[in-house]
């Protein structure tokens, strides 16, 4: 029996109208022959691609964060549960990766104690609502358990629950009623619930895809499995009553219905979420946890540190979602920033009125500042305890936005941090980079950008002189083929530069890629899909939040290869 | 079960006496009048390499340096090893490494595997290759599988840290794996650490019927969730199946935890520790965090455990020996900068008298005619021999404890570093003195071919 006609079967065990209920039965089409113009625009108008191609797909276990969003919409409860989880293995500085991901005892444990707590609070203040308003005193408890199964159960799970799946849980909640005593039926439902925090279709997200005809060897996604895909892109937490309807109504078959939802849900707040979190991973904001710097910085304080963080997060959640443009240029170059009164009194120089209670937008002064580069969040974070580093600053900037990686010193060299000398200016200090040629093949990638830099302390203060001498903010940037002449002049410049330069975007839109997708590209059965991406941001002339869109256009998002169980992905 | 009306009063290290349903209500079990005792390893791990000049004592007297003298109480039981070589830290692919200096030193050190290739690339793509996790299992949890501590102790081992959590894990954050790839993350938080062990996750209330309840729940609960990833793992490709299939292991391992005895060789120095004062002060987290590991081993808990100073390249701020630098930063400076050597001479000392007092912890705990210390082998390693130049050659170690008798103490064995000796042959007279059988230790005997003369 198929997947799809065993939910069929359920779901008419546990409704009364069964009308509409069928998934993904509507694309009957073999991939291989699939119409042109059901594919997206994008697609059909690149050279790369070819035949439908989505590359490998995983298992992906839901992060701290998306658990924290799925706990938070299905329970109600806010209190991020799983702040207490141990951090994710990140892979390539991202936590979604889902070939990185293990389990340790101890998230075992957490996940336990987390369903177990949450199931408690749910019973004894919702009871109600986990059985869809079903009660057993009137309805009987036989149909308010299928009732809690189509209710609590469906949104848990994120599709309806399969009739092995009900023949499992049956266990559980005879166990609960028998051990529950007089409120037996409760507790019998609040080891269910605890069960299905535990399960597989709970914490993980796992797509079977729609069933294949003989030949197929790439499928949709069933209706259920593309409303996750969907909702964890775009609002990093599961479906909402919407999604769950469209998909219930076998209206996530096709391109444009996908594109029809995504479209709905890009324009809700929550996707603010989604973007927010890519861009903590992307500009490396963990640096600033626990921040420290020498005590030479005497108003520097972990208030400051956190604070500039979340002034860079507030920054390109104006820059993504409501600034004019809303492009790269933005967000390397924008003359504006956003700071509680505590930030801009450190920083110096702002004159607006603010208070500590918001980050209110502050106009800045365009020759000083400009754009993310220019932020207290990179500048501090990039930099030692007592000095500025133009290795770290022209690192991050190969590679998070060129994405390429400069080689790590050899190991047996000796890495010494030229002396503080009061007398030289930081460029002084390190030109011993160039002139040693061992240090300089491998320097002159990274030093020559983060000396442009120089006009920002270890502190992300500005400063126009260091060592009694006015500060060079000449840098240069070497080897990157779109830019004619890679000399610049400060950190905006080269952020007019960069925003310009082929190789950025097409590195912001491979990073996205890896980010939304949650694993790493393949250069060969990716070649379509990061072409449909560049294309897509590049026709919208690379605002950022077409980056959310762009992926759902992706061979990659849209289908998975048909399943051989226990062989290659 | 005993009823709650049997009140045991235990003496514990520090003298107090309390009441104690606790033991009782997690089904502690009287204990048995077990000889030979348990064994107990713990990897004792400090990053960014050694100073060997003052740490390396020129005589025979194991406390006989700088670094080691606070050591000195308990010399009887401590061995420092000198001039052992990483090999598997050296492993190259082709011609080039996987990984950098600190990643393979971190990820071989106790697993005696060379680095699995994988996509994180520390930031190195020409000098070496994309590197994933560690390649094989780590000595404490090669113990734990081969003298199956899984069916013996309610935590088949602990692994705990002090402030480690900043900027995610990956190889650098990891002492521990149980298997390739698979890492066992520290716990840094000592009320985390604290609930963990202490608190009610083992349905420590004080009414026996109902954790008698809340273990077939319990039960029944985890049964049918391995019954849900086994119907999944079948359906899916090898990779995922994988995943499945850990997960399901982790959950019957989970199972067998919630329903195992608190302790069947609890010690009378076995007491419930109070809860732990909420502190962001390194130092007062660290002694949390050894107090919770002697209480574990002492209420036989568990038997191994990891203890993780810092990550790799950690760069904590040692502000109380005098310096405003971080750790790792400091540990680049060259030979010549006099200061920042007496910095790092003082931070190695200072995890030297960490390592004394929990020796003290572990001394102070009568087993038999003897001590717990007496049947445990600590091992402080570091992932580098020397901070600024990166190497894995000439390595140092500190052996603390006897294993039961298994272990020479109280000596210092020097190898020369032109042998290269591979620090896998320690690891392999470690496996032994804890009494698991084998010659050699790591990926397929590649890195070790023996157990290392003078020790055992």
């Amino acid at each position: 029996m198929s997947k799809n006609a065993r939910r069929l079967g359920l779901a008419c065990t546990l409704t009364l109208a069964c009308t509409g209920l069928i998934d993904g039965d509507s694309d009957d089409t073999p991939l291989g022959s699939i119409p042109d113009k059901e594919l997206p625009p994008d697609r059909q108008s690149s050279e790369v691609c070819k035949a439908i191609d989505p590359g490998p797909t995983y298992v992906r276990r839901l992060t701290r964060y998306e658990y924290n969003n799925v706990i938070a919409a299905l329970t109600g409860d806010k209190s991020s549960p799983a702040k207490e989880f141990p951090t994710e293995t990140l892979v390539e500085g991202w936590d979604n990766n889902g070939q990185g991901q293990t389990v340790s005892p101890v998230l075992l444990e957490q996940y336990l104690e987390v369903a177990e707590r949450e199931a408690q609070t749910l019973v004894d203040t919702n009871l109600a609502g986990v059985l869809g308003g079903c009660d057993p005193a009137t309805k009987g408890e036989p149909a308010c358990l299928t009732a809690f199964y189509d209710t609590f159960g469906r949104k848990a799970f994120r599709r309806p629950l399969g009739t092995d799946e009900v023949a499992l849980l049956r266990g559980v909640f005879d166990t609960g009623k028998a051990t529950g005593g007089a409120s037996g039926f409760k507790n019998g439902i609040r080891l269910l619930i605890t069960e299905m925090l535990l399960a597989p279709p709970f914490l993980y997200r796992i797509e079977f895809g729609a069933p294949a005809k003989s030949g197929q060897n790439v499928v949709r996604l069933d209706h259920y499995e593309m409303a996750s895909r969907l909702s964890f892109l775009i609002w990093s937490s599961m479906p909402d009553e919407a999604l769950f309807q469209a998909a219930r109504d076998g209206k996530l078959g096709t391109t444009a219905e996908v594109t029809a939802q995504a479209t709905r849900m890009i324009g809700d707040a929550r996707a603010r979420s989604s973007t927010r979190h890519f861009y903590q991973q992307w500009l490396v904001l963990d640096r600033l946890d626990g921040l420290k710097k020498d005590a030479l910085f005497r108003t520097w304080t972990p208030t400051i540190a956190s604070a500039m963080r979340a002034e860079t997060l507030r920054f390109t959640d104006e820059v993504t979602w409501n600034d004019s443009s809303g492009d790269i240029g933005a967000l390397l170059t924008a003359s504006y920033s956003f700071m509680t009164r505590t930030l801009a009194t450190f920083y110096g120089g702002v004159t607006a009125p603010l208070d500590d209670a918001t980050f209110a937008r502050v106009e800045l002064n365009a020759a000083q500042r400009g754009g993310v580069l220019t932020q207290g969040a990179l500048m501090a974070g990039l930099a030692h305890e007592n000095q500025t580093s133009p290795v770290l600053r022209g690192k991050f900037v190969r590679e998070q936005l060129l994405c390429t990686h400069p080689p790590d010193p050899p190991d047996d060299v000796q890495i010494v941090l030229p002396a503080l000398d009061p007398s030289k200016t930081t460029r002084q200090r390190f030109d011993v980079h160039t002139n040693l040629p061992c240090a300089r093949a491998c320097h002159t990638l990274m030093d020559p950008i983060g000396l442009g830099f120089e006009n920002f302390d270890a502190v992300g203060k500005y400063r126009s002189s260091e060592g009694g001498q006015r500060v060079n903010a000449a840098g240069e940037i070497v080897g990157v083929q779109s830019l004619a002449d890679g000399t610049f002049n400060g950190p905006i410049d080269l952020g007019r530069k960069l925003a310009s330069a082929d190789e950025v975007r097409t590195c912001v839109g491979m990073k996205w890629f890896q980010y939304s997708l949650g694993r790493t590209q393949d250069t060969s059965s990716d070649a379509c899909s990061l072409d449909v991406v560049r294309r897509r941001f590049s026709s919208g002339n690379y605002k950022l939040k077409d980056l959310l869109m762009a992926t759902t256009q992706t061979d990659a998002f849209l289908f998975r290869r048909v399943i051989s169980p226990g062989g290659a992905q | 079960m005993k009823t709650m009306d049997r009140r045991t009063v235990l003496r514990g290290v520090a003298g107090v006496s309390i009441a104690l349903p606790w033991l009782e209500a997690m089904g502690v079990r009287p204990a048995r009048a077990a000889s030979p005792f348990p064994k107990r390893f713990i990897a004792f791990f400090t990053p960014n390499g050694n100073m060997r000049e003052t740490f390396t004592p020129s005589g025979t007297d194991p406390s006989g340096s700088r670094i080691l003298m606070p050591l000195a109480p308990y010399k009887d039981y401590v061995t420092v090893i000198d001039g052992l070589d990483n090999a598997a830290a050296q492993y190259k692919s082709g011609d080039i490494h996987i990984g950098d200096a600190h990643m393979r030193g971190m990820g071989t050190m106790l697993t005696c595997s060379e680095l699995l290739p994988g996509p994180s690339k520390g930031g190195c793509e020409a000098s070496c290759s994309g590197a994933g996790l560690a390649g094989g299992p780590s000595l404490d949890q090669w113990i734990v599988q081969k003298l199956e501590l899984r069916a013996k102790t309610k935590f088949p081992s602990l692994e705990l840290g002090v402030q480690l959590r900043r900027g995610g894990a990956d190889v650098f954050g990891y002492t521990s794996f149980s298997a390739a790839n698979t890492p066992l993350p520290p716990d840094d938080s000592p009320s985390r650490v604290f609930t963990r062990i202490f608190g009610s996750f083992t349905g420590g209330g004080v009414d026996p019927s109902a954790f008698e309840r809340l273990r077939s729940e319990r039960k029944s609960i985890l049964d049918t969730a391995v019954r849900h990833y086994q119907s999944m793992s079948v359906k899916l490709g090898a990779s995922d199946r994988q995943k499945m299939d850990a997960h399901l292991q982790g959950v019957r391992d989970l199972e067998l935890r919630v329903n195992t005895p608190a302790a069947a060789n609890s010690s009378k120095s076995c007491i419930k520790p109070a809860a732990p004062m909420a502190s962001t002060d390194y130092r007062t987290v660290a002694k949390q965090q050894l107090d919770l590991l002697t209480m574990a081993i002492a209420c036989d808990l568990t038997r191994v455990a990891s203890f993780m100073w810092e990550r790799a390249v950690g760069d904590t701020v040692f502000g109380w020996l005098g310096t405003t630098r971080g750790h790792h930063d400091l540990s680049h400076d060259p030979d010549s900068s006099v200061a920042t050597v007496e910095v790092l001479n003082k931070i190695n000392t200072w995890f030297a008298e960490q390592l004394a007092y929990l020796m003290g912890n572990l001394k102070a705990i009568p087993e038999g005619t003897g001590n717990i210390l007496d049947n445990t082998a600590i091992l402080w390693c570091n992932e580098l021999s020397r901070g600024n130049n990166h190497s894995s050659f000439g390595m140092q170690y500190v052996l603390a404890g006897k294993a039961g008798g298994a272990l020479k103490t109280n000596r210092v064995l020097k190898f020369d570093s032109k042998a290269r000796v591979s620090h896998g042959n320690m690891l392999v007279s470690i496996m032994n003195a804890m009494d698991v059988p084998g010659t050699t230790f790591g990926n397929a005997g590649r890195f070790a071919n023996g157990p290392l003369a003078g020790l055992s």
